[in-house]
């Protein structure tokens, strides 16, 4: 890793260069967003002032044009149908089922969801990034905090703190991790990549992680820096941006069914909590906004301009509250709307055009109304959501979930809740 | 006879381009999207880059199956 932080200074990753962007003309409208998303006369890299940049910096956020292209391309096979499929059954269902029976065991069955599903998308994200040993809950610990202090520097923009601060907190951090985990995973994988190329290993047996898909493409990665990796995995964590989305989706259901009692036999139905994740996905995204840079002078249908180097924030949390586009109680969970123009109902959370979130279906699943066959994977958060509700989740009305104040990501720090049963326990990690 | 059928749901796509990049003799993408599809009926031997456009596709808007009875053989 590099030694400190003002060795990025006067390069494409400091962290301090460009125009804040309460400098920039923010877009707000549903149509004006999605232009400028699918625009070509748009980039996302470079896109102005990103404090996160020595932390995410030449990640698959931030590239664009061909190396953005190629990069897709590569981690693509992370996201193929199977592999989904593995992560949510051979992954997290048993990580639900091991999390429920410890939290149950007590036959009260009341926690904090943050810091239980904290545990229980631990093994996603080692899993996915390819580190190895993380298997007791000390080493759990030890982990997740490590992580925690590099994933808030990849999104210091929506800290109300000094940025210069949490970015040189999350670089050390990343410095921790690269030497206690990363280097030693690495070492393992490349290995095993070398014995593939010497005939010795059948090319199946190589794990299936970020990790080695990075290693066996060195040559694509090692193009900006060896830091790069480190960087990339702090891009992917998962299980910390999917921890975001769940406690939202659980109040707005668990309230959405006392007034609407009608549906409470279809907390079992994942299609019916696929559509309450995307409408709670469209309440809060987990991005509230995204900064693009005009690279040739254009238009937009709306008639506003911008010319060449231009930099505009597309605030998707108002975009996705377009009133025109998903009527005029935008701003109330239901799952049940029909949006009056054909647009996702999720609205703008995953972003669209060539930066669409590469985690879509890996969260929710197949969206497309196309019956699922019994091999596609439900989407990770519509099934934590079946596990938990089987579980009997419910908000604990003794203590009060605390939003937190630091960031503009409208996420819980606290969310007390009960699980009234133990009959899911058996189901978690079985379709 | 066995043969590719490919689909799209435009209310899906998300626009993202890589489709038409991978295959563009089958796919295509406006300017004011979605991604339409050029030819439902593409020869077999395009199936490797179809399977990838499906794979890559984030939202999983791509469907792209065998249809048909595969031929005998004598």
């Amino acid at each position: 890793m590099s030694d400190e932080l003002p060795g990025y200074e006067g390069t494409s990753l400091d962290p301090l260069t460009g125009p804040a962007v309460s400098q920039m003309p923010w877009l707000r409208s549903y149509h004006d967003v999605v232009e400028v998303f699918r625009s070509k006369a748009f980039i996302q890299g470079g896109g102005g002032r990103r404090d996160s940049a020595p932390i995410t910096g030449y990640g698959v956020l931030a590239l664009a044009g061909r190396d953005h292209f190629e990069r897709r391309r590569i981690e693509a096979v992370l996201f193929r149908k199977d592999m989904l499929r593995w992560f949510e059954r051979e992954v997290v269902g048993p990580s639900l089922a091991r999390e429920l029976a410890a939290v149950t065991a007590d036959g009260v069955g009341r926690t904090d969801l943050l810091p239980f599903l904290r545990a229980v998308f631990c093994d996603l994200t080692c899993s996915f990034w390819g580190i190895d040993g993380v298997d007791t809950p000390d080493a759990q610990d030890r982990f997740l905090t490590v992580v925690d202090e590099m994933t808030l520097g990849g999104a210091v923009e929506w800290e109300r703190g000094d940025h210069r601060e949490i970015v040189t907190q999350s670089v050390v951090a990343q410095r921790r991790f690269a030497a206690a985990y990363l280097a030693p995973a690495a070492a393992r994988r490349q290995a095993l990549i070398d014995a593939v190329a010497a005939g010795r290993l059948d090319e199946s047996e190589l794990p299936r992680d970020l990790l080695t898909v990075m290693l066996r493409n060195s040559r694509h990665f090692e193009k900006w820096d060896s830091d790069v990796y480190v960087r990339e995995l702090t891009l992917f964590a998962p299980g910390d941006t999917i921890m975001r989305f769940v406690p939202h989706m659980v109040a707005e259901i668990h309230e959405w069914v006392q007034d609407h009692p009608e549906d409470r036999a279809r907390l079992d139905d994942v299609g019916f909590l696929r559509r309450c994740s995307l409408e709670s996905l469209r309440l809060h995204p987990a991005s509230p906004y995204f900064i693009r840079k005009a690279v040739e002078d254009t238009t937009l249908a709306s008639g506003l301009h911008f010319s060449a180097g231009d930099y505009v924030v597309l605030d998707v949390t108002r975009a996705s509250l377009d009133p025109e586009v998903f009527g005029a109680d935008v701003d109330r969970f239901d799952p049940h709307r029909v949006p009056r123009h054909k647009v996702k109902p999720v609205g703008l959370a995953f972003g669209e055009g060539p930066h669409t979130c590469i985690g879509a279906a890996m969260s929710m699943g197949e969206v497309s109304a196309r019956r699922l066959g019994p091999d596609d994977p439900i989407g990770l958060v519509p099934f934590t959501l079946r596990e938990l509700f089987r579980a009997g989740i419910t908000t604990d009305s003794a203590e009060r979930a605390r939003l937190n104040s630091d960031n503009a990501r409208g996420e819980f720090t606290s969310f007390p809740v009960r699980f009234a049963t133990a009959r899911g326990l058996a189901a978690a990690g079985k379709r | 006879m066995e043969r590719l059928e490919v689909t799209i749901d435009p209310l899906v796509c998300a626009c993202t381009g890589y489709c038409v990049q991978i295959v563009p003799a089958v796919f295509d993408l406006p300017d004011d999207g979605p991604t339409v599809i050029l030819d439902p009926h593409p020869p077999m031997d395009l199936i490797h880059e179809l399977r990838e456009a499906e794979n890559l596709c984030p939202t999983q808007a791509i469907r792209v199956e065998l249809t048909g009875e595969p031929e005998q053989e004598s």
